[in-house]
C-alpha cells in the first residue's frame, strides 16, 4: 500500500492520473497470473491454478493505474486474446524461456495474434519469464526462437525476466508507464 | 383437478411477474421446471371425471414461449381485476398469489401442488422488499425508475426458482447494501460521486479511505 | 450504508418521473447491441452510462421478453466481461444478474469463469467484510458463477472446492447461496446430470454440517440437499427424517416454518409408497399428525394434505386433517378458505363421508365472493352430499353459473355428469339441468362440455337418449362452434335413425343443411344420408306389460307400417340430398351425390328383394353357381391361401361382406338378388377362428359379423406385475375396427367397475369415431373381463374432377381409407374397495384412470400379402400386373432419410418396409443384391410389392426404388437413402393413402 502514502496522495491520483490498459497473453504455465499477482502485490505466489478464462486486475504505479488483462493460455482461450488486446496501449506476450520444447509453439501463437489486422500498430511486449531456471534461454536467444527480428511494424521489446526473482520487474514497469496515455 | 403429484424439489416458483392495471408486463422472471431423474408414471387419481373436459387453446398454459407468458399475464391481470382481494388463483396446472399495489399487480406462480400458504408468504416477502426500498411508492413509474432495484430485489427472493429468502427485511437489506444511493439524496438510482472507482470489490482498498473518498465525492457535486 | 429511511424528496419530481418512464420507450435491442460499446472503456466517469445500459438489457428480456441470437448474446456477454474493468459495486451486481441472463444463450461463457472465483473467494481473506456487505457480492458473484457451470458443467471440477467451502461459509448468504446453487446444479437436466450428481453426492459432509446452523434459510436449504443427496438411498432419507423428527420436537429447525413444511411434504412422499401396514407408516403418521397441530398454518396445511394422499388412508387417520382444514374454512382470508377447501374437495373425490362432516361451513361458502371458492363448494357438496340434497345443491348451481368463467362452469357441469352415475333416480332433474345450460351463453369450451355431457349420458342411459337428441337438436339450431355442430350431427346420425321416429330429426338436419357453412353442410349431408342407410326395422316395440297382448296380425300390421314410414323417410332424405348436389360447396356436393347413388343402390336392393320374394335363403333367383364362384371362389382361395402363409394372423373371409360388395356394384344389380347362401360358406371359415366366436358372443357386437381377420392372440399393454393388466386383440372389418381389450385385476382387495378403455382420438384430426364403447360392468379381485371399442373411419369423400373412378371405388365406397394409427390410451374405471374379512364392496367408490400402452393399427393389420394379380390374371407376372393399371390411379413420393453411416443396409430398410406394409414382394425383390467380390450391398435396389386391403378386390402394387447418397453427393451433406414410392392402386386416394404411411 505504500504507493498509496496518504490519503491526499489517493485523492491526487483520483484527479490527475494516467491510464493504461494492457493484455497479457502468452501459453498456458507462462506465468501471467503470477506476473500480475507480483506486480500488484509485491510477493511472489506459487499459484497453480490455471486461469479460466481471464483476470482482471488493475495496477496503480505512482500515477499510472493498469489495466491489466490476464487471459488464460490454454488452447480454448486462444481465439479470445484477440478480443481482449483490442484497442489496449499494449500486448504483454508471456513466455516460458525454460520450456524450450513449446517455445516454437509460442511462436506461432504470437505470430498468428500479430497478424490480426485489428491489432495493428499495437505495442508488444515480449517478456521471457523464469530466467531463474538453469536452462532459460537468454532474451537474444527467445528474440531469435521467436523470431521478433521479422516483425517491424511495430514497437516490439523483449526482457527477461524472473516473477519469482523479482528480475527485472522495474524495467517492464518504466516500458509499461512509458506507454500509458494521460487521462 | 388432478391429485397433487408429490415434488419435493425447492426449485417450485415458476415465475414473478409485477404487471401494470392493463395487464401489460413490467418486469416478468420465468424459472424452468427442475428435470428430475425419479419423476415416474403415477395412475392419478381423477376427481370423478370420465372424459377430461377439452380446454379450447389459449387455456393451455406454456410459460416456455413469451405468447404463452403474454396470454397467461393476461388471464392472471383479467381475474386479479375481478377479485383484487382474492389472494391466490387457480389456473390449472398453475396456482398464482397476487397482490395489488396502486396501478399494479405484483404475482408470484407456482405449480398447483404448491402450498398456498408459502406460496403467499414468499410473495409477500418480496412485496414487503419492495415497499422498504421503494418507501411504499409500490407503483408502475417507480418500478421503472428503479427497474434495476426491482430486479435485484426479484435475485435475492428466488434463485432459479428456489427461494432464496422469506423475509422481506432482509431481502430488502441486501439489495440496499449494495445500492447505498438507492434512494438516498437526489442522485439519480445509480449514481455514483465521481469517485466510481469506489468499491471494495476486488481490489484489497482501504475501508476507510473508501468512506471518506464517497462523502468527499458527493460533497464535490453538490 | 444510507438506511432507507423516510424522505419526502426521495421521490423524483414530477417532470424527471415523466422523462424517466420515456426512459425505456426508445430502447430496443439495436441500440443497445450498439450502445455496450461503451463498457470498452468503463471507468469512473460512464458507470451511469453503463448501468443504463445494462438495465436496458435486462428491460429488454424481462419487460419486451426480447429473443437474442448466439451471436448476439455472445457478443454482449463479452462486452459485459470488460465491465470486470470498474470496481465500481452498483455496477457488478448488475452485471452479475447480466451475466445469468446471458449466459445460457451466449457461447463461450466459460471466460468469466476465474473472474467470478476471484470475486467468491477475495472478500473471504478480507478482514472488514465479515459481517457486511462482502459476503452479499460473495453470495451473488457465486449465483453468477453457478449459471456458467449450468452452463458449461466441465467447470464443476475447477469450482468444486470453491462451492464446499462456501456451503459452510460462516456467512449466512453464502452459505445459502452455495446450498441453494447445488440444488439448481441437481436439477439441471441433460447429459452431464449423472456427472454433476456424482460430484456434488460428495458434498453431503458439508451439507450435514450446515443444517446445524442456526438461520431458518440454511435449514431450509441444506434438508433439500441433502434429501435430493440421498434421493436414491430410501433407507438414508428414512433415517435422516427421522432424525431432523427428533429434532423438531427439540425445536431444532422450528424457527423454519418453510423447513418444516418440506419434512411434512417429504414424510408424504415416503409414505406414499409404504403401504399401509408398513412400519415406516405406524413410525411416520403420527408425526404428520402433530405437525397438523403446529404452530405455523403453513405446515398444517402441507402436513393435512400429506395425510389425505396416504395410500389406503382411513376415515380415523383423516380425522386430524380434515378437522384442521376446517378450521381453515371460516377465516376471513381467501387464501385459507380456498387452500382448506381445494384440499377437502380432492379428499371428497375418494371419501366422501369423512368430508360431510365440514358440510355446513362448505355450505356457507357457496355463496362466497371469490368464484373459484363458491365452485370448489359447490362441487365438493356435490360429492358428499346425499341424494336427498342434489335438488336443493343444483338451484344453487343454476344461480352462480350465468355469472362464472367457463372454466368453472366447465368443472360443475364434470361434477354434474359425474352424479348422474350416482344418483340414477335424480337422471330426469340432472338432465333437465344439463339441457338448460346448453341454452346459456358460454364459450366452446364450456359448450363442448355440455355436449360430451350429454352425450355421454345418453350413451349409458338409453331411455334419455331421445331426450338428448332433442336437446341436441335445439342447441344447434344456434350454434355459433362449427366444430360441435359436426360433432352433433354425427352424433345425430349415428343414434337418431334408431329411435322410435327418426322423422322428427330430420327437419332439424336440413336446417343445418340449408343455413351453415360448408363443413357443417356436408357433416349434415352425411347425416341425412345415415336415416336413408339405415336398415328397415326388423321388428317394433312391444306395448308395455299389462297392456293388451299384441296379436300376431296386429304385430306384423305395425311391422309393416314401420317399415313404410322407413321407405318413405329413405325417399324424404334422398329428395333433400339431390338438393344438396346442386351446393356451392365441392364437398358438400360430392356427398350427395355418393349418398345418393348409395341411396339409389340399396333402393333397388330393397326393391328386387321384394320383387323375388321374401323366401330366405333362395338360390334360384339368378344368382348362378358359376356367378357365385366368380365372386367368391377365387378370393375365397386366396384369402386360405394367405392365412396359411401369415402364422401370426387369422383371416376369416367375410362372405357377407364380399356379398355386399356385389350387390352395390351397378352391374351385378342388375342380375343378382341378396342371397344369404354365401353365409354358409363364410361359417365354414369361421370356426378357424375361436377368436370371432368371441364376438359373436357379444350382443352387442353381433351385428358387425364376423370380422375380415383378427389379430393372433392378446398383445399386452401393460407391463408385466402391474395392478392391472389389459391385452388388446384387434378385429379389421371393412369399415370398422373392433378393439378387445381382456382387462384383468390383479388387486386383492379392490373391485373395478364400469371398465373402460378410451382412445386419444382427437391426436388423429378425427379419421374416426368411437362408434359404440362396451364397459366391462364389474370386474372382481382377481378376475379377467372384457371391454370392446368399435371405432369406425370417417367417411372422407375426396371425389374431385381429377379422380378416377373405378368401377370398384363407386361400387364400394372404396373412399373409407382404413384406420392406420397409433392412439394413446387409458383405462378408466371406478374403484371400489373390498373388505377383505366380509368380503363385501364398501359402499363409497371413486374414478380412477390408469396409462395404457398406446394402441397401435399398422397398414400391415389391414393388408393381405397377396399376388400381383387380380383373380382373373392368376399367374401374371409383377411386370404384366403393374402395367395393366390405370396410371391416373398411380401415387408417387418421394423420401429422403438421413443416415448415419455410410454402410447403413439398404437390406434392413427393404425389411423394414416389408414389415410395415404387410405385403408380398415379388421377383425376389426383398433381397438386396451384393457383389460378389467385395460382399458390398449395392447402392441402388427397386422392391415390388403386392397386397389386397382387406375387403377389397383388386389389389394394389408397390415400387419402391431405394438409392443410397452419399455424403459429396447430399445437398445436406449427411449419407442419405433416397426413396421413391410409387403406389398403383384400384382408385387415386387408396393410392395415396398407402404412400404415405410411409412418410
Amino acid at each position: 500500500m505504500d504507493m498509496f502514502g496518504s490519503l491526499l496522495n489517493w485523492l491526487r491520483s483520483l484527479f490527475w492520473k494516467q491510464e493504461m490498459e494492457l493484455t497479457l497473453v502468452g501459453l498456458q504455465n507462462s506465468g501471467k497470473t503470477t506476473l500480475v499477482n507480483v506486480l500488484a502485490n509485491g510477493q511472489f505466489t506459487d499459484d497453480m491454478i490455471p486461469t479460466v478464462g481471464f483476470n482482471m486486475r488493475k495496477v496503480t504505479k505512482g500515477n499510472v493505474t493498469m489495466k491489466l488483462w490476464d487471459i488464460g493460455g490454454q488452447p480454448r482461450f486462444r481465439t479470445m486474446w484477440e478480443r481482449y488486446c483490442r484497442g489496449v496501449n499494449a500486448i504483454v506476450f508471456v513466455v516460458d524461456s525454460a520450456d524450450h520444447e513449446r517455445i516454437p509453439h509460442a511462436s506461432a501463437e504470437l505470430h498468428a495474434l500479430l497478424e490480426k489486422p485489428q491489432l495493428a500498430n499495437i505495442p508488444v511486449l515480449v517478456l521471457a519469464n523464469k530466467n531463474d531456471l538453469p536452462n532459460a534461454l537468454t532474451a537474444d536467444q527467445v528474440i531469435e526462437r521467436l523470431g521478433l527480428q521479422d516483425i517491424s511494424n511495430r514497437e516490439i521489446s523483449c526482457y527477461s525476466i524472473s516473477a519469482r526473482n523479482q528480475v527485472n520487474l522495474d524495467t517492464t514497469l518504466n516500458w509499461l508507464t512509458r506507454h500509458a496515455e494521460s487521462k | 383437478m388432478s391429485a397433487p403429484m408429490s415434488n419435493t424439489s425447492l426449485a417450485s416458483i415458476r415465475g414473478v411477474m409485477i404487471l401494470d392495471s392493463a395487464g401489460n408486463r413490467i418486469m416478468a422472471r420465468y424459472y424452468d421446471p427442475p428435470a428430475l431423474p425419479n419423476a415416474g408414471r403415477s395412475a392419478a387419481n381423477n376427481g370423478g371425471s370420465r372424459q377430461q373436459t377439452q380446454k379450447s387453446r389459449k387455456d393451455v398454459i406454456d410459460l416456455s414461449t413469451l405468447e404463452g407468458q403474454r396470454s397467461f399475464e393476461a388471464r392472471v391481470c383479467d381475474q386479479a381485476r375481478r377479485l383484487p382481494h382474492g389472494e391466490i388463483m387457480h389456473l390449472p396446472p398453475m396456482l398464482v398469489s397476487y397482490r395489488p399495489s396502486r396501478d399494479l399487480i405484483l404475482a408470484m406462480v407456482a405449480p398447483e401442488h404448491e402450498n398456498e400458504l408459502a406460496l403467499w408468504t414468499s410473495l409477500s416477502a418480496l412485496a414487503d422488499a419492495l415497499n422498504s426500498l421503494l418507501q411504499f411508492h409500490l407503483e408502475k413509474s417507480v418500478i421503472i425508475d428503479y427497474y434495476d432495484l426491482a430486479l435485484l430485489a426479484i435475485d435475492e427472493a428466488v434463485d432459479g426458482g428456489i427461494l432464496l429468502e422469506i423475509d422481506g427485511a432482509q431481502i430488502a437489506a441486501r439489495v440496499a447494501a449494495r445500492h447505498p444511493d438507492a434512494l438516498g439524496g437526489q442522485g439519480s438510482s445509480s449514481s455514483s460521486g465521481p469517485d466510481g472507482s469506489g468499491g471494495s470489490l476486488g481490489e484489497q482498498m482501504v475501508g476507510t479511505a473508501f468512506a471518506t473518498a464517497r462523502l468527499i465525492g458527493r460533497a464535490l457535486i453538490q | 450504508m444510507m438506511p432507507v429511511g423516510a424522505m419526502g424528496g426521495a421521490m423524483r419530481s414530477k417532470d424527471e418521473d415523466s422523462h424517466d418512464r420515456s426512459r425505456f420507450s426508445q430502447v430496443d435491442k439495436y441500440t443497445v447491441l450498439q450502445d455496450a460499446r461503451v463498457f470498452n472503456n468503463a471507468g469512473s466517469d460512464n458507470i451511469t452510462k453503463c448501468l443504463q445500459v445494462l438495465t436496458r438489457i435486462m428491460y429488454l428480456r424481462t419487460c419486451k421478453g426480447e429473443a437474442f441470437t448466439e451471436q448476439e448474446a455472445t457478443n454482449l456477454f463479452f462486452a459485459v466481461t470488460k465491465l470486470f474493468q470498474s470496481r465500481d459495486v452498483n455496477l457488478r451486481r448488475v452485471v452479475y444478474l447480466t451475466i445469468k441472463e446471458l449466459a445460457p444463450m451466449a457461447s463461450d461463457v466459460i471466460m468469466i469463469t476465474s473472474s467470478l472465483i476471484r470475486d467468491v473467494s477475495s472478500a473471504s481473506s478480507s478482514v472488514d467484510v465479515a459481517a457486511g456487505e462482502g459476503a452479499i457480492y460473495r453470495a451473488n458473484a457465486l449465483r453468477a458463477l453457478i449459471s456458467i457451470v449450468m452452463t458449461d458443467p466441465s467447470v464443476l471440477p475447477s469450482v468444486e472446492r470453491l462451492i464446499r467451502q462456501a456451503i459452510v461459509d460462516r456467512s449466512p448468504v453464502v452459505s445459502s447461496a452455495a446450498l441453494v446453487s447445488s440444488l439448481r446444479l441437481l436439477y439441471t437436466g441433460g447429459s452431464s446430470a449423472s456427472m454433476i450428481r456424482e460430484t456434488i453426492r460428495r458434498w453431503i459432509q458439508e451439507a450435514t454440517e450446515a443444517i446445524s446452523r442456526q438461520s431458518p434459510m440454511i435449514k431450509y436449504h441444506a434438508m433439500a440437499l441433502i434429501c435430493e443427496i440421498r434421493s436414491r438411498d430410501r433407507t438414508a432419507v428414512l433415517k435422516f427424517l427421522q432424525s431432523i423428527m427428533q429434532s423438531v420436537n427439540a425445536g431444532f429447525i422450528g424457527n423454519s416454518p418453510h423447513a418444516t413444511m418440506m419434512l411434512a411434504r417429504h414424510i408424504g412422499t415416503i409414505l406414499r409408497e409404504e403401504s399401509p401396514d408398513s412400519g415406516a407408516r405406524k413410525q411416520f403418521y403420527p408425526m404428520l399428525e402433530s405437525l397438523v397441530r403446529y404452530k405455523s398454518d403453513m405446515v398444517v396445511l402441507e402436513a393435512a394434505r400429506a395425510i389425505a394422499a396416504l395410500p389406503s388412508v382411513t376415515s380415523r387417520e383423516l380425522l386430524p386433517a380434515i378437522s384442521a382444514l376446517q378450521q381453515f374454512l371460516s377465516s376471513a382470508r381467501p387464501l385459507f378458505r380456498f387452500s382448506a377447501l381445494r384440499t377437502l374437495a380432492q379428499i371428497a373425490a375418494s371419501h366422501p363421508l369423512s368430508v360431510s362432516q365440514c358440510n355446513l361451513d362448505i355450505e356457507a361458502l357457496v355463496a362466497d365472493p371469490n368464484r373459484s371458492i363458491a365452485t370448489l363448494a359447490v362441487t365438493t357438496l356435490l360429492k358428499t352430499g346425499s341424494e336427498a340434497s342434489v335438488d336443493r345443491l343444483l338451484v344453487q348451481v343454476e344461480a352462480l353459473m350465468p355469472e362464472m368463467p367457463d372454466e368453472f362452469r366447465c368443472v360443475l357441469v364434470d361434477a354434474v355428469r359425474a352424479l348422474f352415475f350416482k344418483f340414477p333416480s335424480k337422471q330426469t332433474r340432472l338432465f333437465h339441468f344439463l339441457a338448460s345450460c346448453l341454452r346459456d351463453d358460454g364459450g366452446l369450451a364450456f359448450k363442448r362440455s355440455l355436449v360430451d355431457a350429454l352425450i355421454t349420458c345418453a350413451h349409458n342411459v338409453p331411455e334419455s337418449r331421445e331426450f338428448a337428441l332433442l336437446h341436441l337438436c335445439e342447441f344447434i339450431e344456434d350454434c355459433e362452434f362449427p366444430a360441435l355442430a359436426i360433432r352433433v350431427l354425427n352424433f345425430l346420425g349415428a343414434e337418431a335413425p334408431n329411435t322410435s321416429c327418426p322423422g322428427k330429426f330430420i327437419r332439424y338436419i336440413n336446417n343445418r343443411v340449408i343455413l351453415e357453412s360448408a363443413p357443417v353442410r356436408a357433416a349434415a349431408c352425411s347425416a341425412l344420408a345415415k336415416f336413408a342407410l339405415s336398415p328397415p326395422p326388423s321388428s317394433v316395440p312391444l306395448p308395455s306389460a299389462g297392456g293388451d297382448e299384441l296379436s300376431r296380425e296386429d304385430y306384423m300390421l305395425a311391422l309393416r307400417t314401420a317399415r313404410e314410414t322407413h321407405a318413405s323417410l329413405r325417399k324424404s332424405v334422398r329428395v333433400l340430398l339431390e338438393r344438396c348436389t346442386r351446393d356451392a360447396d365441392d364437398e358438400v356436393r360430392d356427398r350427395a351425390s355418393y349418398y345418393c347413388s348409395l341411396i339409389d343402390a340399396v333402393m333397388l336392393q330393397s326393391a328386387l328383394a321384394a320383387g323375388g320374394g321374401a323366401k330366405p335363403g333362395a338360390a334360384e333367383t339368378g344368382f348362378g353357381e358359376s356367378d357365385f364362384a366368380d365372386a367368391m371362389g377365387t378370393p375365397l382361395e386366396e384369402e386360405l391361401l394367405g392365412y396359411i402363409g401369415a402364422k401370426d394372423t387369422i383371416i376369416v373371409p367375410n362372405a357377407k361382406d364380399i356379398l355386399d360388395a356385389s350387390t352395390l356394384s351397378p352391374g351385378a344389380a342388375s342380375g343378382t338378388a341378396l342371397s344369404p347362401g354365401g353365409a354358409a360358406a363364410g361359417n365354414d371359415f369361421a370356426k378357424l377362428a375361436d377368436v370371432s366366436s368371441v364376438l359373436l358372443s357379444v350382443p352387442q357386437l353381433s351385428p358387425y359379423g364376423v370380422p375380415l381377420r383378427s389379430s393372433a392372440g392378446p398383445v399386452p399393454l401393460t407391463e408385466a406385475g402391474t395392478e392391472f393388466s389389459v391385452a388388446l386383440v384387434k378385429h379389421i372389418y371393412k369399415s370398422v375396427v373392433v378393439l378387445q381389450f381382456d382387462i384383468a385385476n390383479t388387486l386383492a382387495e379392490q373391485q373395478i367397475e364400469d371398465v373402460s378403455v378410451e382412445l386419444d382420438l382427437d391426436q388423429y384430426g378425427g379419421i374416426c369415431q368411437a362408434e359404440l364403447v362396451l364397459p366391462a360392468p364389474v370386474i372382481g379381485p382377481n378376475e379377467t373381463a372384457r371391454s370392446f371399442i368399435v371405432l369406425r373411419a370417417t367417411e372422407s369423400v375426396p371425389v374431385t374432377e381429377d379422380t378416377v373412378l373405378t368401377p370398384e371405388m363407386a361400387a364400394v365406397g372404396a373412399v373409407t381409407m382404413p384406420i392406420v394409427a397409433s392412439f394413446g390410451t387409458h383405462l378408466l374405471f371406478t374403484v371400489r374397495d373390498i373388505d377383505p374379512d366380509t368380503m363385501e364392496p364398501s359402499p363409497s367408490s371413486y374414478t380412477d384412470r390408469y396409462d395404457l400402452e398406446p394402441v397401435e393399427i399398422t397398414l400391415a393389420d389391414n393388408m393381405i400379402a397377396s399376388g400381383p394379380a387380380p383373380p382373373s390374371l392368376a399367374q401374371a407376372s409383377f411386370r404384366d400386373a403393374w402395367s395393366l393399371f390405370n396410371k391416373n390411379t398411380e401415387f408417387s413420393e418421394t423420401y429422403t432419410l438421413p443416415v448415419s453411416a455410410e454402410q447403413a443396409p439398404l437390406q434392413a430398410l427393404v425389411r423394414s418396409v416389408i414389415g410395415l406394409l404387410g405385403m408380398r414382394a415379388s421377383d425376389g425383390s426383398e433381397t438386396v443384391l451384393s457383389s460378389p467380390d467385395t460382399g458390398e450391398e449395392a447402392h441402388t435396389h427397386t422392391l415390388l410389392l403386392s397386397g389386397r386391403l382387406l375387403g377389397r378386390q383388386p389389389p394394389c402394387l408397390i415400387r419402391v426404388r431405394l438409392v443410397r447418397v452419399s455424403a459429396d453427393s447430399s445437398p445436406t451433406g449427411i449419407p442419405a437413402i433416397v426413396m421413391q414410392i410409387t403406389v398403383r392402386a384400384p382408385d387415386h386416394p387408396t393410392a395415396e393413402f398407402i404412400a404415405r404411411l410411409i412418410a
